[in-house]
């Protein structure tokens, strides 16, 4: 069950009517007119609700000769809330999906043909920027100060500032004038 | 005319306030979507008060009233009554309750008016 249609089934049984309907239908399947009936509802409103029930899987229907014939779908309440609340939540993908556009944005903006424009002065543009110059580095590779500045140079040529910020920064760390990205 | 015009607008009023107060009931016992249906058929009983006086403004002859208030009493839920007939077409159970309850309110009200006349 998605985090949407988790949310949908919980909306829908916070309805007295509609729990009293499943409550009727927990005891054996029934049509419209009887649980309106039962329940002391319109048809009208019974079919309604039962829609709604249907709709986020809470219900299902049968043709039985004239009548529609309603029960509760088994399956959907067998799922436990602490199963549901485990689920990967369609949010954190969005927010991904944000964040990576977003950053595409930086990207386009400070760079052209490959090199870096000016430095952004603003610092989470800055630390994209850093990030994607970081690609150039081999991850466990060590560096000497000199090929740092060279593949820096490529994008930019105030590679000092550049160095300097992405140690700080965390991307890259210098130990005994060893350089290493992280 | 007056009398007539207080004795219906009472009985408006007391429906307003009656339906409002099972909305609001229904609404305290989590049956929030059969409150919100009530919502909206308590509203209906204040647009035939102003059908009435709408109506009251062409004439003042009590059958030329009638008349004129029927005409536009008939007008205003024609469109509702469309929508009932499509939603059914379509089977929109939600469109067809919500349309059913506040047509429900007007042949209420229609049958009120012509009790008086």
């Amino acid at each position: 069950m998605t985090e949407q249609e988790s949310i949908a089934l919980f909306k829908c049984l916070a309805d007295k009517s509609r729990i009293q309907i499943l409550k009727s239908l927990m005891q054996e399947e029934m049509y419209v007119e009887r649980l309106a009936e039962r329940l002391g509802l319109t048809p009208s409103t019974v079919s309604f609700h039962l829609k709604k029930l249907e709709d986020v899987g809470a219900v299902k229907s049968r043709k039985d000769q004239y009548y529609n014939m309603y029960s509760i779908n088994d399956d959907i309440f067998k799922v436990s809330i602490l199963d549901i609340l485990k689920e990967k939540s369609d949010e954190i993908d969005l927010q991904k999906e944000r964040d990576e556009k977003y950053r595409k944005k930086v990207i386009n903006s400070f760079f052209e043909y490959g090199k870096l424009k000016s430095i952004p002065s603003q610092r989470k543009k800055e630390r994209i920027v850093l990030e994607e110059i970081a690609k150039s580095f081999e991850k466990g590779r060590e560096y000497t100060e000199r090929e740092v500045n060279i593949i820096i140079a490529d994008f930019n040529d105030d590679f000092c500032t550049i160095r300097r910020d992405m140690i700080s920064e965390g991307i890259i760390a210098r130990e005994n004038m060893i350089y290493r990205k992280l | 005319m007056k009398k007539l015009k207080n004795t219906f607008f009472a009985f408006l009023d007391t429906r307003k306030e009656e339906t409002t107060k099972e909305s609001e009931l229904l609404a305290k016992d989590d049956r929030k979507d059969e409150s919100n249906l009530l919502k909206a058929k308590a509203n209906i009983y204040d647009i035939f008060k102003s059908i009435w006086n709408a109506a009251e403004k062409t004439t003042t002859d009590q059958e030329t009233f009638k008349g004129e208030f029927l005409k536009k009493a008939a007008q205003i839920p024609s469109a509702w009554e469309k929508s009932l007939e499509l939603a059914k077409q379509h089977n929109d159970i939600g469109k067809i309750v919500m349309e059913e309850t506040k047509l429900s309110a007007v042949y209420e009200i229609k049958e009120r008016f012509l009790s008086l006349f």
